[in-house]
């Protein structure tokens, strides 16, 4: 006797039905609502909740006429190297606002990803800062997991294409993970929104006291001991060609070339590297990396700040081989406020159609108040 | 494949749509097939012990039947039993003997090097044995006549709701639901369905989220706080039951889906207050296989206070013996069978106690008896969790000579992840036994289980738990 159930379709599952639409219908508000990401973002951690606090920035930007815009992304570079209540506090004089948007591990695949999110917020200038290793490291496992965070679908040919669909099935998990997450915010963030309420609830029922963390995670500098076992261990070769390489490129060139015909300024800064990071990998990388950059900048018409235009960094201003400790973080931010003031010397600044601050008719004398910079302060 | 995976859940979606449009017999094939798939999953190999489990226990059954003598009847029996606990004996056991006797010989000064075998245990073999060995056994005692038909014995062993972690089925319950066609109705349908979210929601939200705050403590050394081995101990409590409950509920509502009506295999069994109210809500399909070829084959309760109560400690022993191939799962049966044993004597006394007065009285008695009764078992539990009786032995040391202060950071966080996490399972659960029954929140309103609903799509998306952990008892 064949089963019969399907031709007698009577009773509809009204509970579940009312299930589903209340779930839609609530996280909807939820989602929608400035508090729940305060919330969250009060609660979050930098690092492992980069994603959050990212969605939580993009979400206050205001896109107010008379102020003008400063986006800085890349990595876990961007959000330990800056000082962005300094960056604000000075910049803020102008008129401007600095916007940190460093997130742990972001790669050109996460930029790009990120474009339209960007673009969206209408900035005035984006500084990208990164370094070799950015384009000359694996995806592997962990940058899938997180890919989540950031997931545009628009990157699929370009998996598709540099990975095959071997490496993409194998990756199943995370690519419906990351489609999933773009039907509900909730569940993309769901580690980051678990940890705040656990973090919330706990602090007020006084089983353990949460105080906002500063926005930087690194906070003592690494031993020699350190230094020397990587080098070690990498044998010349922590960074190198990989599959992964042409992919970076490639998407590079179609962010960078979005965002300057979009006609926002693009200003790509050599991340600060330890001096003996160079020993991590060959000089044949800096040299086809720096070649690279050079010859998109020139091609696509963005500000190339190559390691040569910075200050020179000593190893005491570094945590690690790529992050700045404190030290460092102020250098690097006063050398960015300089260059952002109109006080580079570089004659391509001026060339540019919306050079910005630099621009003393444009400037304008109204205040930006010090809280609405640090409201933003650095996390993403 | 666990049930808690995507790749289950497209496995069982292709496997349903061919069950609702095939007709009976082919159905049952269907079945065969997808039920060796999915143990395949596991590791392909050990499809050939299912298959001579199988095909040893029909032709043992037929032969049974058939036989005129009583003796041939035991013989075939025999032949049944002894083939199906060999099977179990050298997966499961033999690098256990082989090690202990290599010990013991070892304490009378025997240096002996023993080969041990880089054995892997098969998913499932405890439940699937005696499964099969419940089949000839019950028709030996003629309370089932076989099956001629082969294809669905093999379904019956193999039926893969249940194959790797039960419920141990009887054959007079699922083989008859086996060679009938079954209706598939709506109501079935939906029930199915709640059980298999309920039972989900048990594993992905509680049980695996209990399963981090109770494996660092038993992952540490020496020396432990008592305080935060008390509190782990409640937290495996609740684990082991919705690691285990979910997987049933699964199963249950897998098979109801499809028509079947699969034993229940848990009843609320922390709202027991004394050992045997226990063992009649725990592990339900596993306790009754004891009592049924076990404990009453040796006498049962029927020969003389000594003999019951030798009777009760050898079938739990036997019965922590199932467990695992270890000291710790044969102390904690042994403990198991004490509490038996000490209630079986503590009955009259505790008879001539009298009911206290008023509703509320006798509300406050019961759950006294429970939170205590409770405690017992979480004792039981520190054995059955540890990884040596070693660590049980310090751990139990530490709650009677070093539980310490509750207060500070790490217990109190660990209290309140337990409350967090088991406090929806505490309403569902006085709710079936306010109501007596373990269908209530599938039987209230529509409006009260949307909102239950929601609220466990919201845990289960911000809390749950997505690495597809294995279930606890699949060791077994």
């Amino acid at each position: 006797m064949k089963s019969s159930f399907i031709s007698s379709f009577r009773r509809v599952p009204a509970a579940f039905i009312s299930s589903i639409l209340l779930f839609i219908v609530t996280e909807s508000i939820l989602v929608r609502s400035e508090a729940f990401w305060c919330f969250c973002r009060h609660y979050s951690k930098p690092a492992d909740d980069d994603g959050i606090r990212l969605e939580y920035t993009l979400r206050t930007i205001s896109n107010k006429e008379e102020q003008r815009t400063v986006f800085l992304i890349g990595s876990s570079q961007v959000r330990e190297d800056f000082d962005l209540e300094y960056l604000n506090r000075e910049l803020g004089k102008e008129n401007t606002t600095a916007y940190n948007l460093g997130v742990y591990g972001a790669t050109p695949i996460e930029m790009f990803m990120l474009k339209d999110d960007l673009l969206e917020k209408r900035p005035d200038i984006i500084i990208y800062v990164a370094f070799a290793g950015t384009f000359y490291d694996d995806y592997n496992d962990n940058d899938f997991r997180r890919m989540k965070y950031y997931f545009n679908p628009a990157i699929l040919p370009y998996f598709s294409k540099y990975f095959g669909t071997r490496v993409m099935f194998s990756q199943r998990g995370a690519l419906i993970d990351s489609l999933l997450g773009g039907f509900s915010p909730l569940y993309k963030y769901r580690d980051s929104i678990g940890r705040s309420i656990l973090a919330a609830v706990q602090h007020h029922t006084r089983i353990k006291n949460w105080t906002e963390p500063r926005p930087y995670i690194y906070e003592e500098n690494k031993p020699e001991r350190y230094f020397l076992d990587e080098i070690r261990k990498a044998n010349g070769k922590r960074f190198g060609p990989r599959p992964y390489t042409e992919m970076s490129r490639e998407l590079f060139v179609l962010f960078a070339d979005d965002v300057v015909s979009n006609g926002v300024k693009l200003i790509y800064i050599d991340g600060p590297t330890h001096p003996l990071c160079k020993k991590l990998y060959g000089r044949e990388i800096d040299t086809a990396y720096n070649s690279f950059i050079s010859d998109q900048a020139d091609k696509i018409g963005f500000v190339y700040l190559a390691e040569s235009d910075l200050p020179r960094f000593t190893e005491e201003e570094f945590i690690d081989f790529t992050h700045l400790n404190e030290k460092g973080r102020v250098k690097f931010s006063q050398f960015l406020k300089e260059q952002l003031s109109g006080k580079s010397t570089r004659s391509d600044w001026s060339s540019l159609p919306s050079v910005g601050m630099a621009d003393a008719d444009d400037r304008s004398t109204s205040q930006v108040s010090e809280t609405e910079g640090s409201d933003v302060d650095g996390g993403g | 494949m666990l049930f808690n995976t995507l790749q289950f859940a497209v496995f069982f979606i292709i496997v349903y749509g061919l069950y609702l449009a095939l007709k009976h017999k082919w159905q049952n094939r269907m079945l065969l097939v997808a039920s060796y798939v999915f143990y395949s999953s596991w590791d392909w190999r050990f499809l050939f012990l299912i298959i001579v489990s199988t095909v040893l226990d029909y032709v043992c059954g037929l032969k049974i039947h058939g036989a005129k003598d009583v003796r041939k009847k035991k013989l075939f029996l025999f032949f049944s039993v002894f083939g199906n606990l060999s099977i179990l004996g050298f997966f499961k056991y033999f690098n256990f003997f082989a090690a202990n006797f290599q010990r013991l010989l070892g304490d009378f000064g025997l240096t002996v090097q023993p080969h041990f075998l880089h054995i892997i245990l098969p998913v499932g073999i405890s439940f699937y044995t005696f499964q099969t060995m419940s089949y000839t056994i019950d028709i030996y005692r003629e309370k089932l006549s076989p099956t001629r038909k082969f294809l669905d014995f093999a379904v019956f062993v193999a039926f893969f709701p249940q194959l790797v972690a039960g419920p141990i089925e009887r054959a007079k319950n699922l083989l008859p639901q086996i060679l009938s066609p079954r209706k598939v109705t709506l109501s079935k349908f939906y029930e199915g369905c709640y059980l298999i979210f309920w039972g989900l929601f048990m594993k992905v939200y509680i049980a695996d989220n209990l399963a981090r705050i109770v494996d660092p403590v038993f992952a540490a050394g020496p020396p432990y706080k008592g305080a935060v081995v008390l509190i782990s101990l409640y937290a495996f409590a609740f684990q082991i039951f919705c690691d285990f409950a979910g997987y049933s509920n699964i199963a249950r509502g897998l098979g109801k889906c499809m028509g079947f009506d699969i034993m229940v295999n848990f009843n609320l069994p922390y709202f027991a207050t004394n050992p045997r109210d226990f063992w009649q809500r725990w592990h339900i399909s596993l306790s009754t296989w004891l009592r049924d070829y076990l404990y009453i084959p040796l006498g049962g309760s029927k020969r003389g206070r000594a003999n019951t109560y030798r009777n009760l400690a050898m079938t739990m022993l036997l019965g922590g013996l199932w467990h695992g191939a270890g000291w710790t799962f044969i102390v904690w049966g042994v403990y198991q069978g004490t509490l038996l044993v000490v209630h079986r004597l503590l009955a009259p006394l505790l008879k001539r106690i009298p009911s206290p007065r008023g509703i509320l009285a006798q509300k406050v008695s019961f759950a006294l008896r429970v939170v205590f009764f409770f405690h017992l078992v979480c004792i039981g539990w520190l054995f059955f969790r540890a990884e040596t009786m070693t660590q049980a032995y310090y751990m139990l040391r530490s709650l009677l000579t070093g539980f310490g202060s509750i207060h500070g950071t790490a217990i109190q966080t660990m209290m309140f992840n337990t409350v967090l996490f088991t406090w929806l399972l505490m309403v569902v659960g006085f709710a079936q036994f306010w109501k007596k029954d373990l269908m209530v929140v599938y039987r209230t309103s529509a409006a009260t289980r949307a909102v239950f609903y929601v609220i466990c799509y919201y845990l289960l998306i911000v809390f749950g738990v997505s690495g597809g952990e294995e279930f606890i008892y699949f060791q077994f």
